[in-house]
């Protein structure tokens, strides 16, 4: 597992004595990294009512709430603890909104960024212009494909596939054991199969 | 959805895990892996196998096997792309960004030690792959904070900060050139004649003009 930064560590432990200030810096540090996390994978029907900012400031309160038992156990390297963190603020959001739910079949669901992102490598497109356009048609019905997906299912694939961690903090991420964190990947696969399958997607790369 | 807990299904999932992770592997030690291989060596799953590869190639098209775009991880991720325009690096706190390109970030920056404002460009981790190309990108940079000229901005340091490379160099107030040079200003800044003037790539954005109206380069 990745561990902490050395200047993270020494923050940390400036934090652990009372240092308010420190406490100042290390939410800092990790502020635009929490906002690139939260952006991908926030839902866009909820973003016109809460801002990724916001998501960025709940998730630094939770940290600051929750660090003195943090410190005490330090259970995971502290950068992965704070995308738990706002991981967890994510989902609790979502519930709250009614994100999770299935919309009606008649209504299209917009992809979060996480699908677009899973979706990317394939705009990559061909040489000639009617290529390109069908890759990006490809592309396009991929993503919505990927939006039908739960959202656990899209986040492990994020986590493997574009994020590329190992189970062990993929495990950590989501709360898992790792061979949990293992098999629950493989039913993401097996998910997507049956999105792609049900779009007509597998056919053509077979 | 309903989930089936039943052990076979269990099974299944953690083989399909088992054989997407050695599939994706082999692409990335540039092998070609064949999904009938799978399919043969599992032949009871051979019918989910198959098509899971083949949604896996989907999200990764064999030819480009692992071009995704391998987003920062873990610590790296402190400085990468996603790189912080706020907070204290190094001797400097950052204030805000400037300009960002494909190469690093620009931040409007206030030197601690020395108590002034500067720019202060920092190269995006990973950007700069080569020892070579950091030997390159110092000698630059060096060269460029030898130059003394009044329409030249003068460049103050050159260091590196936590595995980040840096330079800070004089702030230019004054506003973007995009605004006053119809043409990109391919003149702009040859002024130091007699003096070996480094050329980095330029965008016509790279270009500041100060209050007083006269040129400057920027990064």
């Amino acid at each position: 597992m990745t561990p902490d930064s050395d200047q993270t560590c020494d923050l940390l432990d400036l934090v652990r004595q009372g240092d308010q200030q420190a406490l100042q810096q290390l939410l800092t540090r990790y502020q635009a990294d929490l906002l690139a996390y939260i952006e991908t994978r926030l839902d866009p029907r909820i973003r016109a009512r809460i801002g990724a900012e916001d998501v960025v400031a709940e998730t630094q309160l939770e940290v600051m709430r929750r660090l003195d038992d943090y410190l005490q156990r330090r259970p995971m390297p502290f950068h992965l603890w704070v995308r738990r963190t706002a991981y967890e603020r994510l989902l609790h959001i979502h519930r709250d909104h009614g994100a999770g739910k299935r919309s009606p079949k008649h209504e299209e669901r917009l992809p979060a960024r996480s699908s677009l992102l899973l979706a990317r490598p394939l705009l990559a497109g061909g040489p000639s212009p009617s290529q390109e356009v069908a890759a990006r048609e490809f592309a396009e019905r991929v993503n919505q494909a990927v939006a039908q997906l739960a959202e656990d299912d899209r986040e492990i694939l994020l986590l493997r596939h574009v994020d590329d961690l190992p189970y062990e903090e993929v495990a950590c991420l989501l709360n898992l054991k790792p061979a949990a964190a293992r098999q629950r990947y493989g039913r993401a696969l097996l998910r997507l199969r049956k999105v792609l399958a049900d779009q007509g997607l597998l056919e053509a790369t077979s | 959805m309903t989930p089936d807990t039943t052990s076979e299904d269990d099974a299944l999932e953690m083989l399909v895990a088992e054989v997407a992770d050695e599939f994706r592997e082999r692409q990335q030690r540039g092998e070609q892996p064949a999904v009938e291989e799978y399919a043969a060596r599992y032949p009871q799953y051979a019918d989910a196998l198959r098509e899971v590869l083949a949604a896996l190639q989907v999200l990764h098209p064999s030819g480009q096997g692992t071009t995704v775009p391998r987003e920062p991880t873990a610590d790296q991720s402190e400085h990468g792309p996603e790189m912080a325009t706020t907070g204290i690096f190094g001797d400097y706190e950052l204030l805000e960004e400037i300009d960002r390109g494909a190469m690093g970030v620009v931040c409007r920056a206030w030197q601690i030690s020395l108590g002034r404002e500067v720019a202060l460009k920092r190269i995006l981790a990973g950007k700069l792959a080569s020892a070579a190309e950091v030997q390159r990108f110092q000698t630059e940079a060096q060269a460029a904070a030898n130059l003394d000229h009044p329409n030249i901005v003068a460049i103050y340091e050159v260091g590196e900060h936590d595995g980040q490379h840096y330079y800070s160099m004089q702030l230019i107030e004054g506003g973007d050139l995009r605004t006053r040079v119809p043409q990109p200003g391919t003149h702009v800044g040859k002024k130091a004649q007699g003096q070996a003037v480094t050329c980095w790539p330029r965008r016509p954005g790279r270009f500041t003009m100060p209050i007083n109206g006269s040129c400057c380069t920027a990064t």
